[in-house]
C-alpha cells in the first residue's frame, strides 16, 4: 500500500494538521541548529534528548496510521515509516530488519543535506533526530515500547559517503 | 490601502507541503520540514529541563538563535517568493512596515503563529501580538516562545536592518507574555541591540 | 496610568455603558479586545473594519479632506464607534445610539492612554 496523507487547515486558530497531527513548516536553518545546539549542549544530554524527542513525537503519527488502516504485517509498517520519513521531508530511507536487528539506508537527508548547504562536510555524522525516527519506525513496525531500539549511525551523507547508514539493534 | 491580513491569509493558507521523490521539500531557497509540533515542543521544554539554572539564559539564547537565523534565511526567501510577489507585494503601500505586515500574514497563514503587529515605531521597535502559537501548547511554568521571539527579530532585520544577507543581528527580542503561562495572548517586543534593555 | 491596554479597554466599557471594544491594526489584525462578544468572528470583524477604513482613507482622498478621527455607524439594532488609536484602530460597539454621546466622552478620555499601545 501506498502512504495516505490529509493535509488539512483549521480557519480559526491558523494550525495545519497532517493526517490529523499538527505539524509545522521550518527550514534546514531551524533543523540544523538545532542539531548543533544539541552538540553544543552534549554535557546535558543534547543529542539523546535530541533523538529521544524525535522518537516521542514521531511515534503517535506512526502507530495512529498503522492502526487507522489495520497495517499488521511489519514490512508494510516498515514502509509506512520511510514513506513517512519522505512526506514530512526529511529525506529518502530503505529500511528492513525484524524485532532483533536492522539497518536503514538514506539516500537523501533533510539534515545532511541542510547541514552541507549550512557548514559544509564534516567528518563525523550528526543525524540524531532520524536515529529517534527510526527506533520510533522499528517500535511501530514491531509492536515494542520507546527506547526499545538502539540506533547507530555508521556512515553519513554529511561526510560525503553516498548514502548514510544506520544500524538498528533491539536493546 | 494597506495589506489586508485576511486577503493574504485566505490565498496562502492552502499550502501543501510535501516531500517529493526525493523526500525534499525544496521551497523558498531553503529545504523544507513538515514536523509535527510537539517535536519542536518536546525538544525545547526537555533541553529547557536539562539545563542547570545558571546555564537557562545561555539555553534560553541558544534556542532563540536557531529561529533567528531560520526567520532571517527562510523570511527573506519568504518575501522574496513569488507567492509573496504575487499576493502581498501588490498591497504594500507603505514600504517596510506594509512589508513586515505582510510577512507576519504569511506567519499566520503557514502555522507557526495566529500573529499580527500591534505596535511599530519604524527601525526601532515593534511589539507583536500572538493569539494562538504552537509553543503556547505546552505550560511548562515559564514562557518559550523562542520561535516566536528568533523569527521577530529576524522579520524586523529583514525590514530594517542591513540588506540580506549582511543583517541579522541589529535587533533582539524578549517576550513579555505568553499563553503558556496563562496570558490571553503572547506579547513579544523587539528593540535594538544596541539599546538598553 | 494603567497598567496594560486591556485594563483601559475594560475601564472604556464600565464606563461608557458600551458592550464591547476592539483594537484592530489597520490590515487588520485583531489586536485586542474586551467586553461581550459573544460568538462574533473576529477576524472577519477585523478584516471589516480593515475594509472600511481603507474605504473611509479612500473617500478621504478623493475629497481632500483631513484624516478622520471619528467614523460612527448607527443601525436599529447597533451602533459602532471607530477611532483611530496609535497606527490601529479603536472600534467600540453598543447594543444601540442611547449612549452615544458617553461614548464618545469616553473614547475621548480613554484613547490618549490607549495611544502608548499602538
Amino acid at each position: 500500500m501506498s502512504l495516505q496523507i490529509d493535509l488539512t487547515f483549521d480557519d480559526t486558530t491558523y494550525r495545519h494538521y497532517t493526517n490529523g497531527f499538527l505539524t509545522v513548516m521550518h527550514c534546514h536553518h531551524y533543523m540544523t541548529l538545532a542539531t548543533r545546539l544539541a552538540e553544543q549542549f552534549s554535557d546535558l544530554g543534547g543529542e539523546r534528548i535530541l533523538a529521544e524527542s524525535a522518537e516521542d513525537a514521531l511515534r503517535p503519527l506512526l502507530d495512529d496510521y498503522i492502526q487507522k488502516h489495520g497495517i499488521s504485517d511489519p514490512d508494510e509498517r516498515l514502509k509506512i515509516g520511510q514513506e513517512y520519513y519522505a512526506a514530512i521531508g526529511m529525506g529518502k530511507m530503505a529500511a528492513s530488519g525484524d524485532s532483533h536487528s536492522g539497518s536503514v539506508t538514506l539516500t537523501h537527508s533533510h539534515i545532511d543535506q541542510g547541514w552541507v548547504m549550512k557548514w559544509g562536510e564534516r567528518p563525523t555524522p550528526m543525524n540524531y533526530w532520524t536515529q529517534g525516527y527510526i527506533a520510533a519506525m522499528f517500535g511501530a513496525a514491531f509492536d515494542k515500547p520507546p527506547r526499545s531500539f538502539a540506533v547507530e549511525e555508521r556512515e553519513s551523507l554529511v561526510s560525503g559517503a553516498p548514502h548514510s547508514t544506520f544500524l538498528v539493534t533491539a536493546k | 490601502m494597506t495589506v489586508q491580513r485576511d486577503v493574504v491569509v485566505k490565498k496562502l493558507a492552502d499550502i501543501k507541503a510535501v516531500g517529493n521523490e526525493e523526500g525534499l521539500i525544496p521551497a523558498f531557497n531553503v529545504l523544507v520540514n513538515n514536523l509535527p509540533a510537539a517535536f519542536w515542543n518536546t525538544f525545547t521544554v526537555r533541553m529547557m529541563e536539562a539545563a542547570p539554572a545558571e546555564r537557562k539564559q545561555e539555553m534560553e539564547d541558544a534556542l532563540m538563535h536557531c529561529a533567528n537565523v531560520c526567520g532571517y534565511n527562510t523570511g527573506y526567501g519568504i518575501i522574496t517568493s513569488k507567492e509573496f510577489q504575487d499576493v502581498v507585494t501588490p498591497m504594500v503601500t507603505e514600504g517596510a512596515k506594509d512589508v513586515l505586515r505582510g510577512a507576519y500574514a504569511v506567519f499566520t497563514a503557514w502555522g507557526w503563529a495566529k500573529s499580527g503587529i500591534a505596535q511599530i515605531k519604524e527601525g526601532e521597535r515593534m511589539v507583536v501580538r500572538a493569539m494562538d502559537y504552537y509553543e503556547a501548547d505546552m505550560k511548562p511554568g515559564y514562557m518559550m516562545g523562542f520561535m516566536v521571539r528568533g523569527v521577530s527579530a529576524a522579520f524586523f532585520d529583514l525590514a530594517y536592518g542591513e540588506p540580506y544577507p549582511n543583517g541579522g543581528n541589529t535587533f533582539r527580542c524578549e517576550q513579555v507574555k505568553g499563553m503558556e503561562v496563562g496570558d490571553p495572548f503572547g506579547e513579544f517586543v523587539v528593540t535594538r541591540t544596541d539599546s538598553p534593555s | 496610568m494603567a497598567e496594560n491596554s486591556t485594563q483601559i479597554l475594560q475601564d472604556l466599557i464600565n464606563s461608557s455603558g458600551a458592550r464591547a471594544a476592539v483594537v484592530v491594526a489597520r490590515d487588520g489584525f485583531v489586536i485586542e479586545t474586551a467586553g461581550m462578544l459573544g460568538s462574533l468572528d473576529l477576524d472577519t470583524l477585523g478584516a471589516s473594519v480593515a475594509m472600511l477604513l481603507t474605504g473611509a482613507e479612500s473617500m478621504g482622498n478623493e475629497l481632500r479632506i483631513a484624516a478622520f478621527h471619528t467614523l460612527t455607524l448607527e443601525a436599529s439594532n447597533a451602533m459602532i464607534m471607530c477611532t483611530p488609536v496609535g497606527d490601529a484602530l479603536l472600534v467600540v460597539l453598543a447594543p444601540d445610539s442611547k449612549t452615544l454621546g458617553m461614548i464618545r466622552l469616553q473614547v475621548k478620555k480613554h484613547v490618549p492612554q490607549l495611544v502608548q499601545f499602538f
